[in-house]
């Protein structure tokens, strides 16, 4: 076998320039390319924690704000039912003072009714009375007992007058 | 007091005994200065004696008082 020291040496040339056209032309550009890609991602895996770090955030939050909420509207709830009860208590109170207040009116107008009723009656008695005793005076008394009436009247008019 | 010049007219049911005309004269005559007064029968005074002296009026009458008792 014969051995041509120039065509190794050409091929050795030849493999270093192919393998720094490689390096230059290949390995560099896609090493390049790798770390930008493992950046990227390294960079979509921190938002992504963070979104869902802030997520965690809101949902804490929004649970902490229902409860409160819900506490705010239960507390919000027994003071109206409390303010309804006394409400209603009030009015049940002025409804029967306004019952007993007309009540009182009414016996009242009543009474009164009655008062002047019996007044009138006893007015219209008396009257009755005095008619009849008028008429049977008128009737009954005597010429002597007028001349004595006469008498004591002059002496009432002597003081009257 | 009402005027002497006032008309006096006396109200009785029976007629006055000279007695009691008199009495009433001198009644009169210390009041109004008269003696002079005009004598009338009035049954519905029932009893006793009503003087007027002009508008003036002096009730001593049974019907008076009545009439009084029946306005209490």
């Amino acid at each position: 076998m014969d051995i041509k020291l120039n065509l190794i040496l050409f091929q050795v040339v030849n493999f270093g320039v192919v393998f720094g056209a490689l390096v230059y032309f290949l390995y560099k550009p896609v090493v390049k390319l790798l770390d930008a890609r493992a950046k990227k991602t390294a960079d979509a895996e921190k938002a992504a924690a963070e979104t869902l770090k802030e997520r965690e955030e809101t949902e804490v939050i929004k649970t902490k704000t229902k409860a409160q909420a819900e506490k705010e509207a239960a507390k919000l709830l027994e003071k109206t039912k409390e303010q309804a009860t006394a409400l209603k208590k009030e009015l049940g109170s002025e409804a029967k003072a306004e019952i007993q207040a007309a009540r009182t009116k009414a016996l009242k107008n009543w009474e009164e009714e009655k008062s002047a009723m019996i007044r009138e009656m006893q007015k219209e008695f008396t009257q009755g009375v005095y008619s009849v005793a008028e008429k049977l005076l008128g009737k009954a008394v005597d010429k002597k007992t007028h001349a004595e009436l006469i008498d004591k009247s002059l002496k009432e008019l002597a003081k009257a007058m | 007091m009402a005027s002497s010049m006032s008309s006096i007219v006396v109200e009785t049911v029976i007629p006055l005994s000279a007695a009691q005309k008199a009495s009433l004269s001198a009644l009169l005559k210390s009041k109004f200065g008269t003696t002079f007064f005009t004598e009338k029968l009035n049954p519905n005074i029932v009893g006793g004696v009503r003087v007027m002296v002009g508008s003036t009026q002096y009730d001593a009458t049974l019907a008076g008082k009545l009439a009084t008792l029946r306005n209490i």
